[in-house]
């Protein structure tokens, strides 16, 4: 990497920087995020507290937070128990989680 | 005095009285009463033994009746299992997910047109560390490049998971830089028909997916969660001529140069509705014999999905930023040399609103949707010049993986023809 490309870094990391810092900084204490369908009880239990390990939620409140980044949470009827094993794995691959974080969501999920 | 001797009889009854007497002072014998008295008691003592011991017998048949229905459900029990056993899957997880879609679109200054495609997601789980998938993307091809159906194999890769917090494997796979080609691009997840301008298909700056080795994972802090992938790839090729020299062609299955673009990404979620990423690739994209030339591509990423109890619903924000710096070269173009800045940056915002909290089961169904996106091309290059466009969008959900999605998009290009477009499409995930 040359020099010059180092330069072109830094802006695009001050921004990031900015970003950051504005985002966290103006947090509020609203009722925090739960994919489709919104439960009632998830979204009452969900405090804008920050991101918790995984043995620290309920795996419900888990399930939505986690699949709702990026998607509508599919409902535990959409697999069977077996099916969820794999769509588990593949989605902790894609979609970045913990190992523990899996687990907890599979076990609701397969429940 | 006249004594006559006793008569026999008189003999006799004195002698019986006397036995008589003398017996019944005898401990040695008893009555014919009590004689009749202890027989009478023995045969109670005896029937009331044999009820005892008859009582005693009767539990231990059930003993034996219960062992026998007992072992009997086990046997069946075992049968049941052994049926199980016979329907499920073994070690070998295989599973075919995905998603279709059907679409309509309309842009100016070209014929409207219906469309479909399938992409199916196969994934086998060889174990529980294990995991291989494939993903097809099945495209019908218009006149122009051919007609019939378009098979492009999209990913192709071998996972391996080697503890909690650490993913690595390789082949061809979604290029971590950004989030919408790893985490949006389904057809049923993006929110609208079309991909945003850095990830297009003809003018995109970002790489889709990449061929090479990677490792990736996530932990939890006590500053949030994070995210993170590091990659080694075949990375992008440039194209020295034709008609769009100076881009780069991401379609490198091989590598050309041997030498081996780099990158990665980091992701911070500071709170369970927002992430923050940043990505970076670099790699050497000259063909051989042409002169050195490198590319460095960034990316921001922002993601704000929130339900809010005051606007009665869920807000789903996006934000993604993309710069590419390629070196400067000296290209042929119309047969002339021509060495130009080549520098590129394309984006998009996107702002949507679910009111997930309404009572109504249409309302709560209904998505409306906003983005903006913008590509900005150096004025020197080629085809050089900004396009931005304004997309309106509504979805109707009919369950969380099916959507039918309405569409207005109006462009707006420093250069060429607007090409405002409407679209109507259907996706489901299966």
């Amino acid at each position: 990497m040359t020099p010059s490309h180092f330069r072109r870094l830094l802006p695009i990391t001050a921004a990031a920087s900015l970003l950051i810092g504005a985002l966290t900084g103006c947090h509020s204490t609203e009722q925090a995020t739960t994919p489709d369908p919104t439960p009632p009880a998830l979204l009452s239990a969900s405090a804008a507290a920050p991101a918790e390990p995984a043995s620290a939620k309920g795996s419900a409140q888990l399930w939505s937070q986690t699949c709702g980044r990026c998607h509508n949470a599919r409902s535990p009827d959409s697999y069977n128990a077996h099916d969820w094993a794999v769509v588990m794995t593949h989605m902790r691959i894609r979609g970045y989680l913990t190992g523990e974080e899996q687990r907890a969501i599979l076990e609701f999920l397969q429940r | 005095m006249n004594h006559r001797p006793p008569s026999p009889a008189a003999c006799a009854a004195l002698l019986l009285v006397a036995l008589s007497a003398s017996a019944q002072d005898d401990p040695r014998y008893v009555t014919r009463d009590e004689y009749d008295k202890v027989v009478k008691r023995l045969d109670t003592v005896t029937s009331e033994l044999e009820a005892v011991k008859s009582r005693q017998s009767m539990p231990a048949a059930s003993a034996r009746d219960t062992d026998a229905a007992l072992e009997e459900v086990r046997g069946t029990v075992r049968d049941i299992q052994d049926q199980l056993r016979a329907v499920e899957p073994g070690t070998h997880q295989f599973l075919v997910t995905g998603y279709g879609f059907a679409m309509f679109e309309d842009h100016r200054g070209s014929p409207s047109t219906f469309s479909a495609g399938v992409n199916p997601l196969i994934l086998w789980k060889l174990n529980d560390r294990l995991l291989f998938e494939t993903e097809f993307e099945v495209e019908l091809k218009s006149k122009d490049d051919g007609g019939g159906t378009d098979f492009n194999m999209e990913i192709a890769n071998l996972s391996y998971l080697v503890n909690d917090n650490l993913i690595i494997g390789g082949g061809l796979f979604k290029t971590p830089l950004g989030i919408f080609n790893e985490r949006l691009e389904s057809k049923w997840i993006n929110k609208l028909p079309d991909r945003p301008l850095p990830y297009d298909d003809e003018v995109g700056i970002a790489q889709e997916a990449s061929v090479g080795a990677f490792a990736k994972g996530a932990f939890q802090t006590r500053f949030g969660g994070f995210n993170y992938a590091l990659y080694v790839s075949n990375g992008p090729s440039l194209n020295t001529d034709g008609d769009n020299p100076g881009t780069l062609d991401f379609d490198n299955n091989i590598d050309e140069n041997d030498n081996k673009a780099v990158g990665g990404r980091v992701g911070w979620i500071p709170l369970q509705y927002l992430e923050l990423g940043y990505s970076v690739q670099f790699a050497k994209v000259n063909p051989p014999g042409f002169e050195d030339v490198h590319a460095l591509t960034q990316a921001i990423d922002l993601s704000y999905v929130r339900t809010l109890a005051p606007i009665n619903g869920q807000l789903d924000v996006r934000a993604e930023w993309v710069l590419s710096n390629v070196d400067k070269a000296t290209y042929t173009v119309n047969n002339l040399p021509a060495r130009f800045n080549n520098d590129r940056n394309a984006g998009y915002v996107q702002v949507a609103y679910r009111p997930t909290l309404v009572a109504d089961k249409i309302l709560k169904n209904l998505e409306y949707i906003f983005r903006y996106d913008r590509l900005n091309i150096s004025r020197g290059a080629p085809g050089g010049g900004y396009e931005q466009r304004y997309t309106f969008g509504i979805d109707y959900w009919l369950n969380p993986s099916t959507v039918v999605k309405v569409a207005y998009e109006v462009d707006d290009r420093e250069r060429g023809q607007n090409a405002d477009a409407f679209f109507v499409q259907g996706a489901i995930g299966f």
